[in-house]
């Protein structure tokens, strides 16, 4: 079979390389077409019953999709005429945002804020700005007046009088023309239109909301080119320091090139866009087809060092790792596939988009490279000085080939399955979610998150808000036992630690019906007469957000502390609670949306699925060595040192306080696919020398010549590209570039070190019984 | 975990102490010696919900010997506090309405009120409670509370709602003591033990015998009075909606006005031991009188919280609020910006109307 693809490849490699050019000329072409594509409804677990909550309602009352933009006054307060000036002026440029629901803009100058004042014998109200608002000293003396009557402080306007507040909500699709909103293009406008045209030396604007946090990770996401040429400058000297050929280093960082460049414009052609989440893709792609080449290099190389020259060499380094590569890069395929089983769309598309990428390298590096190989006639030159190199070389073979004395193999398993045990305690306190405040892909000190600290300081309105919808009767807001069981519940609530506030229809309701009685705080109830009780509910408008058209529907607001993974878990488990006791045919609490339900409920499928995930691909893993190299022992060596890579990388993730969740569950998956490639490298090489009738040790020494080298120089090569990230603007590269440089490293370690002393103790009793 | 065991705990406790009430109601004495042994368990789960220190507290009183705090308020939350600057524990309540009223007849007994026309009795200084009254179909609270002796009381409240007890609160008459039936907002007596109350339509009632009788005052105004202030000197302050402030020399047989700067209604007030008289109200207005009430400067408290009740302990005023029982002078050093707000522009509300 192989022989025979064998034949077929290198007959027909002028046809081959043909096709191979026209099909990187039109994927090339695409490739340029790929645009940056972020999405709100990606982020989002669809299949989780929060969702469905949210998905229902979000058309009453908006999502978890809101802008927020205050203009503050550097120096003193608000009321001059020149601040007022460009309030307006900013408000009416939200206005002409693409994608603003513009129902629901609120500021100042917004007819939707009004204030209400209790007068003998009853209410008066207006608008806060009045219409004939023209910025003298009276009309300002009339807002602030107006301000404070509209209880607003805090929300539309700083509590220091420092700066006020535009919010607004955003639909992800033109209800017009269906089109989707262009999330980055929006947070540019954002920067433009409203930052950059009215910020000055008196005013400051800080923006918060969904869509600037797309386009600063996009912004920061652009520093991921010189990412690409540092790790391709690193690798390039460590593949040249290892084949000691310009024109060997050269080939296989070409063919992975072309691997991303197929990736790319594969993406491109099923309709994706590349999102500032999946950046991580192209490296990957590009690090595995490094991998792979090197072997294949080295292969070719060992060829040339044995006399073999050309096309004989390349097609014997075709023919030996046609398998092994084959295996492993299936391997790493269902890896990734295994992210499929979360269900969120931006991590089954990274799953998509990562297989078909591996999958690609099959073509450029298994196909690809040997033909190119083949083209190359190396010189007597170059046999002395791999004969030079190697030699160098030798005392790193000497020292790891005692991994295979039994004295050292077994203290060695002995200190790894300790480290095991260490990674396992530790990484059992492994938290589901955001670990810190702000907004946990930006760094701390990110422009968004000095704006976020700004905002949260200034005003007393929570960025983080759970939302709980009480689904009732329709006119379920005048029934008193519902609007009592409302009022119930929110008083619970509010007693939860992690719960700054609450907002509902009820709370608002016992405050009007506080004004209705002169304003005597005494008041504040929800009244059992039903004539009262409309009469409490009827002036909170359907725009309010609070309740839907015909009263059947009422979100209950829980303004949160923080997004920590424990302050969600406390307050869903108390909401839960009790919507388990209370829950009846009047009324039902659904559980949640605000950009907490959304977390939440992200948390939850990223921890269901975590151990379902390990588990597929621990199960693929291992039944694809079992059927490589059927034994079981092989497939020990080759599962225990990735568990171990993976127990540690939970230990360090919880030492590093990094959280579980939608950027970091896929390096698991990626660390276990990626990881594998070494172990399945070394034991088939050290396989077939044992086969041959050489001693584990002799074998061993054998395969690291061969096989080690080029593991140890992936390892080092696909660790020093991914840790360029560590330097990225964006915090979960950061995150992504520690974890992945961690499990490069340490399945590169438990590949050369651990596998063989785990041989060692495996093969040993056999050998025996042999003799 | 542990805040769940606790609510638990707190709802059987409730629940034991709402039967056992209902069942001993006979006797308050009785429910108290009950109470006393409950209290026990009480004391040792006491834990503060989160926000109940946070929650709308709409009164709060000392005891004679001033060795016992109570506040009280959204969801029959009962605040005690034993020492100057100790810290407040939550009692059980056998009520989740929003009580409103709470007041000490002597250093033991404790009554409080509020919405379903209850009525809550404590004979052990506000450590335990029992339910007097209920009365969920009379749709009105009790706003206020007077005793002239630990035997004999009144609970007055909204639509003229008016029972007063000769024994202690162990049994309650109905008492018709206005025509139009106005909201009865605030109870006060004179150092010569006249009681003046204060309501709704510009209320003013005056009895000279301990609430045998009642005379109906000529009023200066036909707004809501929100509260009645009796001063050591013998005047008697009115005060309530819009900053409207009066007072009167003759035990009620003529008003004046006051003219004050706020514009925020005005809910409670207090003198204390030097003779300065304090009166607080809706957003944060606060009003000092170093004149014996005669005139009044502005001190409104830059949290505009609303304030519902004044206490002094050991020399310092303590205010209920919207937000918890507060120190009043804690926020009065930053009323700056919105101080001048409410003070300067007391009219600005009708440009709008």
């Amino acid at each position: 079979m192989t022989k025979a693809l064998e034949a077929l490849v290198f007959s027909k490699r002028i046809w081959i390389l043909a096709i191979f050019v026209l099909l990187t000329v039109f994927l090339g072409y695409r490739c340029s077409l790929l645009r940056i594509d972020a999405g709100f409804e990606k982020l989002l677990p669809l299949g989780h019953p929060y969702m469905k909550t949210y998905v229902e309602h979000r058309e009453a009352f908006g999502g978890a999709n809101r802008i927020l933009i205050a203009v503050r006054a550097k120096d003193g307060d608000i009321f001059t005429p020149e601040f007022f000036e460009t309030l307006k002026e900013v408000t009416d440029a939200v206005f002409f945002l693409p994608g603003i629901n513009r129902s629901t803009v609120q500021s100042l100058f917004t007819p939707n804020v009004r204030f209400i004042e209790i007068v003998e014998g009853g209410f008066t109200g207006g608008n806060v700005v009045p219409a004939d608002f023209q910025g003298t000293d009276a009309d300002l003396e009339t807002v602030r007046e107006n301000v404070l009557k509209a209880g607003i402080v805090g929300r539309l306007v700083a509590n220091d009088f420092s700066a006020a507040m535009i919010t607004a909500q955003l639909v992800e699709t033109d209800p017009t023309t269906g089109e989707k909103l262009d999330y980055i293009m929006v947070s540019k406008l954002l920067e433009k239109d409203i930052r950059e045209k009215f910020q000055s030396d008196e005013i400051d604007i800080h923006i918060l909301g969904f869509a600037k946090v797309m386009g600063d990770i996009a912004a920061g996401a652009s520093g991921v080119a010189l990412f690409f040429l540092v790790a391709l400058l690193v690798t390039a000297i460590l593949v040249y320091l290892f084949t000691v050929s310009w024109r060997l280093t050269l080939l296989p960082l070409f063919c992975s090139i072309i691997a991303v460049v197929w990736c790319l414009g594969l993406l491109q052609l099923l309709g994706y866009g590349i999102d500032p989440m999946s950046l991580l893709v192209p490296f990957l792609v590009f690090a595995i087809g490094v991998s792979h080449g090197v072997q294949m290099v080295n292969a070719f190389g060992e060829g040339v060092w044995n006399g073999v020259h050309g096309e004989d060499a390349a097609r014997a380094a075709f023919r030996s790792l046609l398998v092994p590569g084959w295996i492993a890069l299936l391997s790493d395929t269902v890896g990734f596939l295994t992210l499929l089983l979360i269900k969120i769309r931006i991590i089954q598309e990274l799953a998509i988009t990562a297989s078909l990428g591996v999958l690609v390298i099959v073509g450029t590096n298994l196909i690809l490279l040997p033909i190119l190989l083949s083209y190359i006639r190396l010189g007597e030159k170059y046999n002395r000085r791999i004969h030079r190199s190697a030699g160098q070389k030798e005392p790193v073979w000497r020292f790891l080939t005692k991994f295979t004395a039994p004295s050292v193999a077994r203290p060695t398993v002995m200190v790894a399955i300790a480290l095991g045990l260490i990674g396992l305690w530790y990484g059992r306190g492994i938290a589901i979610g955001d670990t810190q405040a702000g907004v946990p892909e930006l760094r701390p000190d990110s422009r968004y998150n000095r704006d976020t600290a700004m905002v949260t300081e200034k005003f007393s309105i929570g960025l983080d808000i759970l939302s709980v919808i009480v689904e009732t009767v329709p006119d379920g807001c005048i029934e008193y036992d519902v609007m009592d069981g409302i009022d119930d519940f929110e008083w619970q609530m509010s007693q939860v630690p992690g719960v700054q506030s609450t907002l509902s229809l009820a709370k608002v309701a016992k405050v009007v019906n506080a004004g209705w009685n002169e304003g005597h705080p005494a008041w504040r109830i929800i009244p059992r007469n039903p004539a009262t009780l409309s009469q409490a509910v009827s002036p909170v408008e359907t725009s309010s957000g609070l309740l839907n058209s015909d009263c059947s529907t009422m979100p209950v607001m829980l303004f949160l502390e923080d997004h920590r993974a424990e302050t969600i878990d406390r307050v869903v488990a108390a909401a839960e609670d009790w919507a388990v006791d209370h829950d009846s045919d009047r009324h039902t609490f659904r559980l949640a949306t605000g950009n907490v339900g959304v977390m939440a409920a992200t948390n939850q499928v990223v921890e269901q699925a975590q151990f379902q995930m390990l588990l597929y691909v621990y199960a693929a893993v291992v039944l694809l060595c079992l059927l490589t190299f059927r034994s079981v022992r092989a497939s020990f060596c080759i599962i225990l040192p990735l568990a171990l890579t993976s127990m540690l990388g939970y230990g360090l993730m919880t030492w590093l306080g990094i959280g579980l969740k939608t950027t970091t569950l896929p390096v698991a998956a990626l660390g276990v696919g990626i990881g594998v490639d070494y172990g399945i490298y070394i034991f088939s090489r050290m396989k077939a020398e044992l086969e041959a009738g050489l001693s584990i040790s002799k074998a061993y020494r054998d395969t690291l010549r061969v096989a080690g080298n080029a593991v140890l120089v992936t390892g080092l090569t696909l660790a020093i590209g991914v840790s360029t990230w560590i330097a990225s603007d964006l915090q979960f590269q950061a995150d992504m570039g520690v974890l992945l440089t961690f499990m490069f490293l340490a399945n590169m370690l438990g590949a050369i070190l651990l596998l063989p002393a785990l041989a060692t103790l495996l093969y040993r009793p056999k050998r025996r019984a042999a003799a | 975990m542990s805040l769940l065991a606790a609510a638990s705990r707190a709802c059987l406790r409730a629940t034991l102490l709402a039967v056992a009430s209902g069942m001993l109601r006979f006797s308050v004495v009785l429910v108290g010696a009950l109470g006393a042994t409950i209290a026990v368990v009480s004391t040792t789960t006491a834990a503060l919900g989160a926000d109940a220190e946070k929650a709308l507290l709409l009164s709060v009183a000392v005891s004679p010997d001033a060795g016992t705090v109570l506040a009280v308020g959204q969801h029959g939350t009962i605040l005690r506090r034993e020492s100057v600057g100790g810290a407040w524990t939550q009692i059980d309540s056998p009520t989740d309405v929003l009580l409103t009223c709470v007041e000490f007849a002597d250093d033991q007994h404790v009554l409080a009120g509020g919405h379903d026309a209850t009525l809550l009795g404590s004979t052990d200084a506000g450590r335990t409670w029992s339910l007097l009254e209920s009365d969920p179909e009379a749709e009105a609270p009790f706003l206020s509370l007077w005793f002239e002796d630990p035997m004999h009381g009144f609970a007055l409240g909204a639509y003229g709602l008016v029972l007063e007890t000769l024994d202690g609160g162990e049994t309650w008459d109905a008492r018709d003591l206005a025509e139009e039936g106005p909201h009865l907002y605030g109870v006060a007596s004179t150092p010569d033990d006249s009681v003046f109350v204060a309501g709704e339509f510009g209320t003013l009632l005056r009895s000279g015998d301990g609430g045998e009788t009642w005379t109906v005052l000529d009023s200066p105004y036909d707004g809501t009075f929100f509260g009645a202030l009796a001063l050591s000197g013998g005047a008697v302050i009115v005060f309530g909606l819009r900053g409207n402030v009066y007072r009167s020399d003759d035990a009620g047989s003529t008003w004046t006005k006051i003219e004050v700067d706020a514009s925020a209604s005005l809910l409670t007030g207090l003198e204390l031991a030097d003779g300065t008289v304090v009166l607080a109200g809706l957003a944060g207005s606060v009003l000092e009188s170093r004149d014996g009430g005669r005139s009044f400067q502005p001190k409104n408290r830059a949290d505009r919280l609303a304030l519902t009740g004044l206490v002094s302990i050991g020399g310092e005023v303590w205010a209920s609020s919207e937000h918890g029982v507060v120190p009043l002078s804690g926020s009065t050093a930053h009323a700056d910006v919105r101080a001048a707000a409410s003070a300067d522009h007391a009219d600005a509300g009708t440009d709008a109307r």
